[in-house]
């Protein structure tokens, strides 16, 4: 069902920039921006270690306090780095308590297939719901499955004030059959070399003159 | 054949140095593992075929793979024997440039331990450190 909403203390940000949000990251900070609600938007700070298991944890409603004032916010998109180690950036859009949003749930697949081959089609569904009302990530246990059987959205449980935007049978994930493949070795000794654009019509101008 | 581009707009390019992070091309984006570099180097085209002929003979058909590298770099070579000088040797062989970050394979519909497995076999035809990456949180 629903996650338990997470507070989030944020301090407004002043300097803004590349320069800035690098030296505020050094500190253990992420920078973040909050807007929506036809509110002007705010740089704020958040710590590193109170956002990260927020988002690892695929919490999508937080509450934000900047400066003594709550409001409501989605998390809206994470940048991380390179290496998923860091947050870069967090987006946080204002949303009001009694309004249905429009949220991306990844649909989590636990377990392996005995038999055949899993196919996944549909990696994430989106959602409208209520914001108090966010459902956790859908979870599809494949170790049961047989070959050609296929889970579609029908198959997952949502509460129901929340709606999914794709119809009930589209088709989430499927067992295939396996296929018997025959790997070819390319002959990787013949160097032919590819064409250079623009040299043939050099040539045929030297051949006309 | 082994991979290389089809049409190029120079034949031989310079060397240059591969600085920083990859900023593309370094999130698992097509499969449910990847095997993401660590360092930053060159990949040839023999190199990425043993490589795709190797997962190929560990998934054996129960998994799919995506190639994320293409050479799109000749590296030019000198005859043996010939004395230095008279301009820039012929190309040799295509390189894919390899940044740290870089997702170079993708496999899915295999589990974490196998697609593990797959990628230790792999790893140890490549020139660069690499790890086994999952798909971002929340994706």
């Amino acid at each position: 069902m629903a996650h338990d909403t997470k507070s989030l203390v944020v301090e407004p940000r002043l300097l803004t920039g590349t320069a800035n949000s690098r030296r505020l990251r050094s500190t253990g900070k992420v920078p973040a921006t909050l807007y929506g609600l036809n509110q002007d938007p705010v740089s704020v700070a958040l710590a590193g270690d109170d956002i990260t298991p927020v988002v690892v944890s695929g919490h999508k409603i937080v509450d934000i306090e900047v400066e003594g004032t709550t409001s409501i916010a989605m998390i809206r998109e994470v940048q991380w780095d390179t290496f998923l180690t860091h947050i870069l950036h967090v987006d946080l859009q204002r949303v009001d308590s009694d309004t249905r949003v429009d949220i991306e749930l990844v649909i989590v697949i636990r377990g392996e297939v005995n038999e055949g081959v899993l196919e996944i089609v549909e990696r994430s569904i989106m959602v409208n719901c209520p914001v108090f009302l966010v459902p956790d990530s859908p979870v599809v246990r494949v170790g049961s499955l047989k070959i050609d059987d296929t889970v579609t959205i029908a198959d997952l449980d949502f509460p129901d004030k929340v709606s999914v935007e794709l119809p009930d049978d589209t088709v989430i994930l499927r067992v295939n059959e396996v296929q018997d493949i025959e790997i070819e070795a390319e002959d990787v000794s013949s160097a032919l070399e590819p064409e250079v654009i623009g040299r043939e019509s050099e040539d045929e101008d030297e051949d006309a003159e | 054949m082994a991979l290389m581009p089809r049409r190029v707009k120079h034949r031989k390019s310079q060397r240059g140095r591969i600085k920083g992070n990859a900023t593309r091309g370094h999130r698992v984006s097509f499969g449910e593992w990847g095997l993401q570099s660590v360092e930053a180097g060159y990949i040839s085209a023999q190199t990425i075929e043993a490589c795709r002929i190797a997962i190929m003979q560990y998934i054996r058909g129960e998994g799919r793979l995506y190639i994320r590298v293409f050479p799109h770099r000749s590296v030019t070579a000198r005859p043996l024997e010939t004395r230095m000088g008279k301009g820039k040797g012929e190309p040799d062989h295509w390189v894919a440039v390899v940044k740290p970050g870089t997702i170079m394979f993708e496999i899915s519909g295999v589990g974490r331990d196998a697609a593990q497995e797959c990628f230790a076999r792999v790893a140890h035809k490549l020139p660069v450190r690499v790890r086994l990456t999952a798909r971002p949180p929340g994706t």
